[in-house]
């Protein structure tokens, strides 16, 4: 593959009229696009064939991806090259070992860690927590059944589906080191990863300290970039934990990790959350951009899909496209959308296609990911900023903080309902909606619809089609 | 003296007066929600420490008003005898230790619906005694004891803490020389009079616990009955029980003896002693830090040490682990400890409720007539 | 004993170049399928549920990694034009080729949805696709172009016109491309993996060189098409490739198909550039006795693991229609002994 391909000029491919596709019309729109574009984008710098990610989500559909089909999807190249770096992960986090990096699994902090791996060379952060998706993405229960025959049922968060993965082997690579971080925070989660920890040849516990309530008035309190306000001495707490995982992964690599190298990771983290923060600021405030691929791309700043630089390129080509249809008015969905704010991440996307495909648009999140999307302040030491940003995490704070970040939310961009989808046995699904949906009413009067997503199938369980349909009813009749 | 139920009623019946009496007189009651909490810490503050642990059919039906039906079967039923029980209604603040998510999202729940305040207490879920962790958890001791100190009006001071350190030790002490007895071919204390005496022992105030406690012994170390009989040995495990939820025991205890138990409402709650260090402060934050975790803690190899020694030394045929409905720390584990033991093991999930008693009933009796 | 893993997960491993639990085993069971589930074979080539869910019988009887639909290598053939009978108890045959001698072809392309037998050959992919598509990969074999090329002018004139009239033959490959390209893009639509099928490009037909100038150009072209959709491309070329086993890797397939050839000199030719996929005779399946087909399977499987790009244990052909069930038992059971793989997951649970 020559560099001249990879660092040319893009090769002509004009995005279609921004609008949302089925599966099946993608397969022709990708038989538009030029073998060169196939051939220039590549994960991990390489040049093999093996390293292309450019494919249509036909590819990953016949390698067992079946709910793809039920998607809809944005048409543009951007997209598409979203989808297939993020589909590609899989095979990304084999070939990674194979060409000598370190896998490391992270799991439950959702977000610091992986600033920390990814700042060692030749390293990888990912999350086997984000296989939950994997059962609905399959439409099977393959990894919840293997989950069940090592312990963890039905009724549970379906997070279980990790534990299946580690099991099986052939989700990732068995990795070099497992970082599971604990304490405040999910209990199914925690579960999985003390079982998990079976299957790991090196496990290091790393706690996530609860954030107490407390005020900018106090003197041992300060507040994140983005305004959560946290405790110094828990902060303190949890750079003593990021020290000890420094130190194992300088243990793993033999390396000595430096204060500028780590700096430097927490500033290619931060170009992540700046662009993914833009596009949620662009894209919650005008429909330019559907909310399965905005849910993606929040979930991107956890751990980059395995390869930082590159999906921070693909940032650069969604912003791009998002900014030309947001300077040209050109909308997916319809501007008169019935506006939703979203609480806890679906597990099922189809639920995203399905309201959107219902006139109802989402204009705000709250996806248990917080501290992911909070940037770090670089004039700090990183271990600190770090640390800071962790804490303005979603489930390590008081339901009222949570309520509060999507009741902000709402109120800036006049949402008119609430979603909150939950998990049946989920821990903190099962302490925490009734109480938020209590914050959500009483704050804003606005109607909220609380359900739980049902177990992976080919479509919406009838009866919450018909609870989504009457809320999208409701909301209209409000107007 | 036995204990039997009649008895520990009367004796909850008196403490209940008294502590309402004493209530009256201007003293605090402070319930508190777990092992972890620091029971010395409450007591050394001059505030009535009593452990909330009731569950119930009824109560559990209460607190779907307040939580979800797949929250945990114990945290719904801790919301409706906040709601209806009148040991629940005298308390005028909540210690919660914040073990598993389940228990450290409550208190939201408690301040919201029932106004009552509460003082949480941050206990490091991972194991590993690190410097910085124990540093952080005595700090969650010390705001604590403010907390508590600007509820009673009273600061725990260090001669206060001591003290209660040995009166608490000593019911463990108590406690102890009483489960041993258990260690016999015949058991001569039952497991329900074990969990009844020590629900009691945290009830009444260590005095009272002390004398209760010196009579029981003497009492149980007679064989009686049990003389002679040869019946399946069975250890207990799994979720917090509570101590009205006992018909399980009851109704086990008519075939085989359960001679041990590592339940944190039994021998979990004795089976160590604070130590008495200098500073007492710091004897607590290693106790409560270090102590025999309960199944939430990360990693819990600690908990499968201590259920394989126990099973061990009391030489027992099988387990029964009872885990509650929607209690992830303890369900999940389910498979592993029975792989880790290597007993026949009956794992029976279920919430309060009367409705599957008798499946349960034929799947005890299953086990039993296999071991 | 129990698979940790199911076949798609190991055939997923395969082809990222991964270890898998054990080697995956692949007798190409097709219209065998028929009589596993007791349907007729007409009923099986021309009901697109029927064959599916004959299919889907027969992997769950022998337990195989893989479900693939083939009746015969006419199917594109026939979509453009030339006739076949249906017997009702023998695969199509070919009558009536579209045309007599090589001709300029016209500028017909198939439309999958409505030509000939295409459609329930879609149909069938789709229901096994989401009947079992999350457990087992779905195949479909699609006719390469040089073969269908020899459906669609009487067999005689193609081969002398190799050596008389290379131009025209070229145009009715590029004629008979575009047609299989259409029908491969139909199959990526339904969920199926195609598999390009070549069988009259053997070593049993043509010569080496006939086989490099007219039948792996068009291979490739195919396997390009397949490829910009980054699919793992199985060529199947049944009979004798000894003659061109180094030049099919050059077709760029991922997986080479074989038949009578050595496994150890198809791992010479191919193996570090190819997978490979094969090769029990299947004279052996259809009148070996069970313990032979055994002992063969063993062979084979200790040979064919020692390919550095991976190995698929299957015939080397299609099952016989009538082969014995307990020889196919046979098959699988040796195959998923020999091919075990031990080390699979190295540290196992506490």
């Amino acid at each position: 593959m020559s560099q001249a391909g990879r660092t040319g000029q893009i090769p002509k491919f004009r995005d279609p009229v921004p609008g949302r596709v089925t599966f099946d019309r993608w397969l022709e729109l990708f038989e538009r696009v030029p073998d060169e574009l196939i051939e220039r984008y590549h994960y991990y710098g390489n040049g093999d064939a093996w390293s292309k990610y450019l494919f249509p989500p036909q590819t990953f559909a016949i390698y067992g991806a079946r709910h793809l089909r039920r998607l809809k999807f944005d048409n543009s190249l951007a997209a598409l090259r979203m989808w297939g770096f993020v589909q590609n992960e899989t095979e990304r986090l084999f070939r990674a070992r194979q060409i000598g990096k370190r896998v490391v699994a992270t799991m439950g902090d959702l977000g610091a860690v992986p600033v920390i791996v990814n700042s060692f060379p030749d390293c990888v952060a990912f999350y086997p927590d984000c296989i939950w998706w994997t059962p609905f993405v399959t439409e099977s229960k393959v990894l919840l059944d293997a989950a069940a025959e090592l312990g963890i049922g039905d009724a549970t968060c379906f997070s279980r589906a990790a534990l299946g993965a580690f099991a099986k082997h052939s989700y990732f690579p068995d990795p070099e080191l497992v970082i599971a971080s604990t304490g405040a925070s999910c209990d199914d989660y925690s579960g999985v990863e003390q079982l998990a920890a079976s299957f790991a040849s090196d496990v290091l516990w790393v706690e996530e300290p609860v954030r107490r309530e407390c005020r900018m008035s106090m003197p041992e309190c300060r507040a994140t970039v983005s305004g959560t306000v946290y405790e110094v001495s828990t902060r303190n707490f949890l750079v003593k934990e990021f020290e000890r995982v420094v130190g194992r992964m300088e243990q793993l690599t033999g390396y000595n990790l430096s204060d500028d190298e780590l700096r430097a990771g927490v500033r290619r983290a931060n170009r992540a959350r700046r662009l993914v923060s833009r596009l949620r600021e662009l894209a919650y405030a005008r429909p330019v951009f559907p909310a399965i691929e905005m849910m993606v791309i929040e979930f991107g700043n956890l751990h980059y899909y395995s390869d930082m630089d590159e999906w921070v390129r693909v940032l650069e080509h969604l912003l791009a496209t998002v900014e030309e249809r947001v300077s040209r008015r050109q909308y997916v969905l319809d501007e008169d959308a019935l506006r939703l704010v979203w609480i806890t991440p679906p597990a099922d996307p189809l639920l995203l296609t399905y309201v959107e495909d219902h006139g109802a648009r989402i204009v705000g999140t709250e996806y248990v990911i917080n501290q992911a999307l909070e940037l770090m302040d670089e004039a700090k030491p990183p271990l600190e900023a770090i640390a800071e940003s962790f804490l303005a995490a979603s489930l390590i704070g008081s339901s009222r903080a949570r309520a509060d970040a999507a009741i902000r939310q709402a109120r800036e961009r006049k949402a008119e309902g609430v979603i909150i989808s939950g998990i049946l046995g989920g821990s903190h699904c099962a302490m925490e909606s009734r109480l938020i949906a209590g914050y959500v009413k009483a704050e804003l009067n606005l109607p909220v619809l609380e359900f739980d997503v049902a177990p992976p199938a080919r479509e919406i369980d009838r009866q919450l089609q018909t609870r989504i349909d009457a809320f999208l009813e409701l909301l209209r009749g409000r107007r | 003296m036995a204990l039997e139920r009649g008895e520990t009623t009367q004796f909850r019946q008196e403490r209940l007066a008294e502590i309402r009496s004493q209530r009256e007189a201007g003293r605090k009651v402070i319930g508190y929600l777990c092992l972890y909490a620091p029971v010395e810490l409450i007591q050394a503050s001059g505030a009535i420490p009593v452990r909330l642990s009731l569950g119930g059919h009824e109560a559990e039906i209460a607190g779907t008003k307040y939580l979800r039906s797949d929250a945990c079967t114990f945290c719904k039923s801790c919301l409706g005898n906040f709601e209806n029980d009148p040991l629940y209604a005298l308390v005028d603040a909540v210690v919660v230790a914040n073990t598993c998510d389940m228990m450290r999202r409550l208190p939201e729940s408690i301040m919201r619906h029932f106004r009552k305040p509460v003082l949480e207490v941050y206990v490091p879920r991972t194991a590993e005694a690190l410097p910085h962790r124990l540093s952080e958890f005595r700090r969650q001791l010390e705001l604590l004891r403010g907390g508590l100190g600007g509820i009673t009006g009273q600061m725990a001071e260090d001669d206060g803490l001591r003290a209660a350190v040995a009166s608490y030790n000593s019911i463990r002490q108590g406690l102890r020389a009483i489960d041993e007895l258990r260690l016999a071919d015949a058991p001569r204390v039952s497991e329900s009079r074990m969990l009844a005496l020590a629900a009691l022992s945290w009830r009444l105030s260590p005095e009272q616990a002390g004398l209760v406690l010196s009579e029981a012994g003497p009492a149980a170390s007679d064989p009686g009955e049990a003389a002679g009989r040869r019946r399946p040995r069975l250890m207990l495990g799994g979720s917090m029980l509570a101590e009205d939820d006992l018909w399980l025991v009851e109704l086990i205890e008519r075939r085989a003896d359960i001679v041990v138990d590592v339940l944190c409402t039994g021998g979990r709650s004795f089976a160590e002693d604070v130590p008495e260090t200098e500073d007492p402060l710091d004897g607590l934050t290693r106790f409560y830090y270090g102590r025999i975790p309960c199944m939430h803690r990360r990693p819990n190899d600690a908990f499968y040490d201590y259920a394989r020694r126990l099973a061990r030394e009391r030489r027992v045929d099988g387990f029964v682990y009872k885990t509650l409905l929607y209690c992830d720390a303890y369900s999940f584990e389910a498979k592993r400890l029975k792989q880790a033991l290597g007993l026949p093991m009956l794992h029976l999930d279920t919430d309060y409720s009367y409705e599957n008693r008798e499946q349960v009933r034929t799947r005890v009796e299953a086990f039993l007539e296999m071991l | 004993m129990k698979d940790l893993l199911t076949p798609r997960e190991r055939f997923g491993l395969l082809v990222i170049d991964e270890p898998q639990d054990r080697v995956p085993v692949f007798p190409l069971v097709t219209s065998h399928a028929a009589r596993v589930a007791g349907v007729s074979i007409r009923d099986y080539y021309t009901d697109g549920s029927a064959m599916a869910r004959a299919q889907l019988v027969a992997q769950e009887t022998y337990g195989t990694d893989f479900i693939s639909f083939f009746s015969e290598v006419g199917l594109v053939a026939e979509a453009l034009g030339s006739k076949f009978d249906y017997p009702d108890d023998d695969l199509p045959l070919l009558t009536r080729p579209k045309w007599t001698e090589l001709v300029e072809p016209d500028e017909m392309v198939v439309d999958p949805r409505r030509d000939g037998r295409l459609r329930l050959y879609l149909d069938a992919i789709a229901y096994a696709y989401e009947a079992r598509g999350d457990t087992v990969p779905i195949l479909a074999y699609v006719p390469a172009p040089f073969t269908t090329a020899q459906q669609l002018v009487d067999q005689e004139a193609f081969l002398m016109g190799l050596l008389t009239e290379p131009d025209r033959v070229h145009a009715l490959l590029e004629y008979a491309t575009r047609s299989v390209v259409a029908l491969s893009k139909a199959v990526i639509a339904a969920g199926g993996l195609p598999i390009l099928v070549d069988p009259l490009a053997s070593g049993s037909v043509i010569s080496a060189e006939h086989y490099r100038d007219f039948a792996l150009p068009y291979e490739a072209e195919v396997i390009r098409y397949l490829h910009r959709y980054d699919l793992d491309v199985v060529l199947h070329i049944c009979g004798d490739t000894n003659p061109i086993i180094d030049l099919m890797p050059e077709s760029g397939a991922d997986l080479l198909s074989i038949d009578r050839i050595e496994i150890a000199d198809a791992v010479t030719g191919a193996g570090t550039r190819c997978r490979i996929v094969g090769n029990l005779d299947t004279t052996a399946m259809l009148l070996g006795s069970s313990a032979d087909v055994s002992h063969a399977v063993e062979k084979m499987v200790a040979d064919g693991k020692k390919n550095p790009m991976g190995f698929v244990a299957a015939t080397g052909c299609e099952v016989p229609v009538d082969t014995p069930p307990e020889n196919v038992h046979a098959f699988v059971r040796a195959a998923r002994e020999a091919g075990a793989n031990p080390d699979y997951g190295g540290r196992r649970t506490r």
